[in-house]
């Protein structure tokens, strides 16, 4: 515990939970993120404004119980965009300040980054690329990508800055933090999943169950085909074949760190690997939803777990379950679909800890032998992801909430216009997670002389078979589910 | 960077594969087979899904609240 004030991961716990508590105290009558920025599909470019409103005017507020203090109704669209601006420029620079980081270079950062992040999101919102029926009017046209647009010209944007703009990203290194940004969007999601789960525990269980038997087939198998071919074919070293067929079958870069301590390999084996799992983690995300659309029209949930399986870093594969519902509209409640690849993304997260602890023995007992040598369990709870914890936290106890005010009608209100307003954030992190992602995706790292032979371990497993046995597993555990 | 990295894996050693890594790639395999079969059983003996879709009352609203709940406090 002695990290809870200096982690990425930990600061993702105490961002979640302090939004997630704001959110709460409407329900003692008091509403305190009503102001936040609300974004809503616009049409044209001199009425901009549209497109955004306070969250205290959506229709999830309409049901609020009479006599709560929520003056924010009437507040222009662009002082909600300032105070949203400002109120997470606060509190994420003083969690970049307590993470000794450059708080003054984070917070210019970040402000370039919420900017341009929420630009893209205001793009992406627009009436001819998001408009869906019954919005759409009858004659109009429209691509019918539905607000989730805005989340690919964020990846573009990030990724034109990234490649062709080197300077530019450099500066905006100090606050370039998309593992920050979706593990915090993540425990304000579980809050959201837990509301959900009340209108159908039955699906929320075979979720949870199956999301739990999914990734241990993941972890079993792709390890060790991977870790097999990196040694047989590829005459890797153990200290590269490990850490690498974790990178690669895990959980990409927080998996291959993970191992490269476990079996005690050289720090710079990691750093090569997850530079990779960066690059190929973006190739994933622009096509496999597209691909799980094209190839899964009917099969919804599969297609998300599928996205939390193949797709690697918690941030690519969130993203690319959020794209994922987005390419679904009508066809299911797709925010079941975020919430399976959400689970399933979760439980590799909790089991990265589990199998580093298991190589750390193999490598310490039947590998290098050394009697001096011990594995502490105390490793598993270290390797823990922390948001992890913030995620079940929220989850439990707006489940709880929910099952306790299904009788109530105010409080139910109340209840819906929190989950609206912590929402708000959830989305902001999360198109600040597709923009960060882009400027970390360095393509030109694949030219580098000397990382070809990484690159073919990478692409032949990734796309040989990492992406069709997880289609096949996905399709054991979640084919015919289809939540309305 | 660049460098450090072609000399990096110039110089990886070749290592043969020890009995103990091919029994933990053959019992990861095996494992894995054998449980995913366990695993696909008990989910539809113990945790099958609605193959259907559910019915209209367990609809939600936009912000994930099931709109049941809210209907029936109304009535009441």
């Amino acid at each position: 515990m002695r990290d809870a004030f200096k982690t990425e991961d930990w600061w993702a716990v105490w961002v979640g939970l302090f939004v997630f508590a704001l959110s709460l105290a409407i329900l003692g009558g008091v509403d305190l993120l009503g102001w936040a920025v609300d974004t809503r599909i616009w049409k044209q470019l001199g009425s901009v404004q549209e497109g955004m409103a306070p969250v205290a005017s959506a229709d999830d507020y309409k049901a609020v119980p009479q006599g709560t203090f929520s003056p924010y109704r009437q507040l222009p669209g662009v002082v909600s965009l300032l105070l949203t601006y400002a109120f997470l420029l606060v509190v994420l620079s003083t969690g970049a300040g307590a993470m000794a980081l450059d708080a003054r270079r984070f917070a210019a950062g970040f402000t370039v980054i919420f900017w341009a992040s929420y630009l893209c999101w205001l793009v992406g919102n627009t009436y001819h690329i998001a408009a869906t029926p019954p919005k759409l009017a009858e004659g109009d046209w429209s691509l019918r990508l539905t607000g989730e647009a805005g989340f690919i010209v964020a990846l573009l944007a990030g990724l034109v800055i990234g490649n062709f703009f080197p300077r530019a990203t450099g500066w905006l290194r100090e606050a370039t933090r998309p593992e920050w940004y979706i593990k915090t969007a993540i425990v304000i999601l579980g809050g959201f999943l837990g509301v959900k789960a009340v209108g159908d525990p039955r699906l929320t269980q075979a979720i949870l169950f199956r999301g739990f038997a999914a990734i241990i087939e993941a972890y079993l198998i792709y390890w060790a085909l991977v870790y097999f071919i990196a040694r047989r074919y590829f005459r890797f070293s153990r200290e590269w074949a490990a850490p690498l067929a974790s990178g690669i079958s895990i959980c990409g870069v927080s998996a291959a760190i993970a191992t490269g301590a476990a079996i005690r390999a050289r720090p710079i084996v990691p750093v090569m690997v997850s530079s990779l799992v960066v690059v190929f983690s973006v190739v994933e995300l622009l096509l496999l939803p597209f691909l799980a659309h094209a190839v899964l029209p009917n099969e919804p949930m599969v297609a998300a777990a599928w996205m939390g399986l193949a797709v690697k870093t918690d941030g690519a594969a969130v993203a690319s379950g959020a794209v994922t519902q987005g390419l679904f509209p009508g066809q299911a409640d797709t925010q079941w679909m975020l919430m399976t690849t959400t689970t399933v993304k979760v439980f590799i997260d909790v089991f990265i800890g589990v199998w580093a602890f298991v190589l750390a023995l193999v490598w310490v007992y039947g590998i290098n032998k050394k009697k001096a040598e011990t594995v502490p369990a105390a490793e598993i709870w270290q390797r823990f992801p922390k948001f992890v914890i913030g995620y079940f936290l929220t989850f439990v106890v707006l489940l709880g909430l929910a099952l306790l005010f299904r009788d109530s009608p105010g409080r139910m209100g109340a209840l819906k216009a929190a989950t609206a307003g912590s929402n708000v954030f959830r989305v902001l992190f999360f198109v600040m997670t597709f923009f960060t992602i882009g400027l970390v995706s360095n393509f030109r790292r694949l030219w580098q002389e000397g990382i070809g032979r990484l690159a073919l371990v990478y692409l032949i497993s990734l796309f040989g078979f990492i992406i069709w046995i997880g289609l096949g597993i996905s399709w054991i555990f979640f084919h015919g589910m289809r939540p309305s | 960077m660049e460098p450090e990295m072609r000399r990096e894996l110039e110089a990886v050693p070749d290592e043969p594969l020890l009995p103990v890594e091919k029994k933990l790639i053959v019992g990861s395999l095996v494992l894995g087979i054998v449980l995913l079969a366990l695993l696909a059983w008990i989910s539809s003996a113990f945790f099958a899904a609605p193959a259907t879709p559910t019915p209209p009352e367990t609809k939600h609203t936009a912000a994930g609240v099931p709109a049941v709940l809210l209907e029936r406090g109304v009535r009441t």
